[in-house]
């Protein structure tokens, strides 16, 4: 018995790193207006030796009684059941997502060190994504074969001037698009 | 009359922290140095035999450790003296940089064929901060050419993402062949080693710096204008140069001279002065 429960991390404050990232996209990258607007989300997969219900009530406890993962001050948080949610659910009509997690989760025996010592010891293991809400001008048609190419490429990083947010030695990405596909563009 | 001194621009991104030590150290190798703003003129920047990208956080490492200085205009002049044969070192995010560029390893020009990955480490993750111990793996380059082969140089490392990694098929053996590793974490005796904290963060092939196939552009991850000077080597470091350190107690001269970092401040001095470092 094996539940993964998924934690969106959100800033409740403006958040500079996605300011710098859209700043390189429009102004160092030269994409000018295209992309319009980022947002960052952290995403913690917590699994536990657990059934749902219990698995999701431990990871609100977490959230509530630790610092681990969020300051209520500025962060706000969301816990769904891994298999109920995708970060790809709450996308506008404009909007597509890149998920990127370094390759192998490394923090997540940080992670799973530090919950120890809280005494959450039962927590099977952690992994942690970062999701960048790319917001372009207009609605992304189902059949575009303009704009999705280039929110494919600004993803992963293969020159000076081409991807930004993968590194594809050391990171997956994969690309949710707004009518719910998913496209992994690194494994 | 005194031959001019060779320039090198410490190139500084917003947020590094390294630059002042680092033109400190190359002014006390025999170089003239200068701390060049990332937004300063490109054509005043011309002017300059070498240069240093320093350590530090650039753009707060926001996205990823190197990721947004990379797109700066002020790397693509870089690279165009680099291609030149121009020498260019990048130290810890420094190198980031470089290898978020496809600078380094440079088989493909440009191409980025490397990452430097969060550090893996047993039961703890994150930024971590040590002594190492760098093997000398190939005295063809811009920071090793004033060094022997298997010299083992101890240089502090201070990185949360430092562990060099690759997806590219074949890509280690051949750095490994065309001579491109030039650093590796080793005991301190010598030997490469992935054993921790011999090598600090899980770095492939125990590579601690590694060089364009020109050798004129290494990214390395230890900070050598940290041992720089015999007196910045902690007395307790086991091998040769903490031997120097003790021996060299109460001597305000001898605690002056180079430390073993001062070998990669040699060398691009040597590098710029006789061309290659005097290699063919």
């Amino acid at each position: 018995m094996s539940e993964r429960v998924l934690l969106a991390i959100g800033l409740k404050v403006p958040d500079n790193e996605a300011f710098s990232a859209l700043e390189a996209l429009q102004v160092k990258m030269g994409f000018g207006d295209l992309f319009n607007d980022l947002a960052r989300e952290e995403l913690w997969e917590l699994e536990f030796a657990a059934r749902r219900e219990e698995a999701l009530a431990r990871t609100e406890l977490l959230v509530a009684t630790t610092n681990l993962f969020a300051n209520p001050n500025k962060h706000r948080c969301e816990v769904h059941a891994a298999d109920e949610w995708t970060p790809g659910d709450a996308l506008k009509p404009n909007e597509a997502a890149i998920v990127v997690a370094d390759r192998g989760h490394p923090e997540g025996e940080g992670m799973l060190t530090a919950l120890a010592r809280v005494g959450a010891g039962d927590v099977e293991s952690a992994k942690r994504f970062v999701v960048w809400k790319v917001g372009v001008g207009r609605d992304i048609p189902r059949d575009d074969h303009r704009v999705v190419p280039v929110i494919e490429r600004v993803a992963v990083t293969s020159s000076r001037t081409t991807g930004l947010f993968c590194n594809p030695h050391s990171q997956t990405a994969r690309v949710l698009l707004p009518w719910g596909e998913e496209k992994v563009l690194v494994p | 009359m005194t031959a001019r001194r060779p320039r090198i621009a410490v190139i500084r991104f917003p947020g590094m922290n390294c630059e002042e030590e680092t033109r400190r150290a190359l002014e006390a190798h025999g170089l003239s140095s200068d701390v060049f703003m990332w937004n300063g003129p490109t054509d005043e920047l011309l002017e300059y035999d070498g240069y240093v990208l320093p350590g530090g956080f650039s753009y707060q490492d926001r996205v990823r450790a190197g990721a947004i200085a990379a797109k700066d205009p002020v790397v693509e002049c870089v690279f165009e003296q680099a291609q030149s044969g121009k020498p260019v070192v990048g130290i810890c995010n420094g190198a980031q940089i470089l290898l978020e560029s496809g600078f380094v390893p440079g088989i493909e020009p440009g191409v980025v064929q490397m990452g430097l990955a969060r550090n893996v480490m047993p039961g703890r993750d994150g930024y971590y901060t040590r002594w190492t111990h760098c093997e000398v793996a190939s005295v063809n380059s811009c920071a090793t050419c004033a060094a022997e082969a298997g010299q083992v140089l101890p240089i502090p490392i201070a990185h949360a993402e430092g562990r060099f990694v690759t997806a590219t098929d074949g890509l280690l053996d051949e750095l490994e062949e065309r001579g491109q590793i030039v650093l590796r974490y080793a005991h301190p005796g010598g030997g490469p080693t992935d054993e921790f904290p011999w090598n600090p963060n899980g770095s492939a092939a125990a590579i601690a710096a590694v060089s364009n196939p020109r050798g004129n552009v290494v990214a390395m991850m230890p900070h050598p204008e940290r041992s720089s000077w015999l007196f910045q080597v902690p007395v307790a470091l086991p091998g040769v140069w903490g031997k120097r350190r003790r021996d060299a107690r109460g001597d305000d001269a001898a605690l002056a001279r180079s430390g073993p970092g001062g070998l990669v401040m040699e060398s691009l001095r040597r590098f710029v002065v006789e061309g290659n470092g005097g290699r063919p």
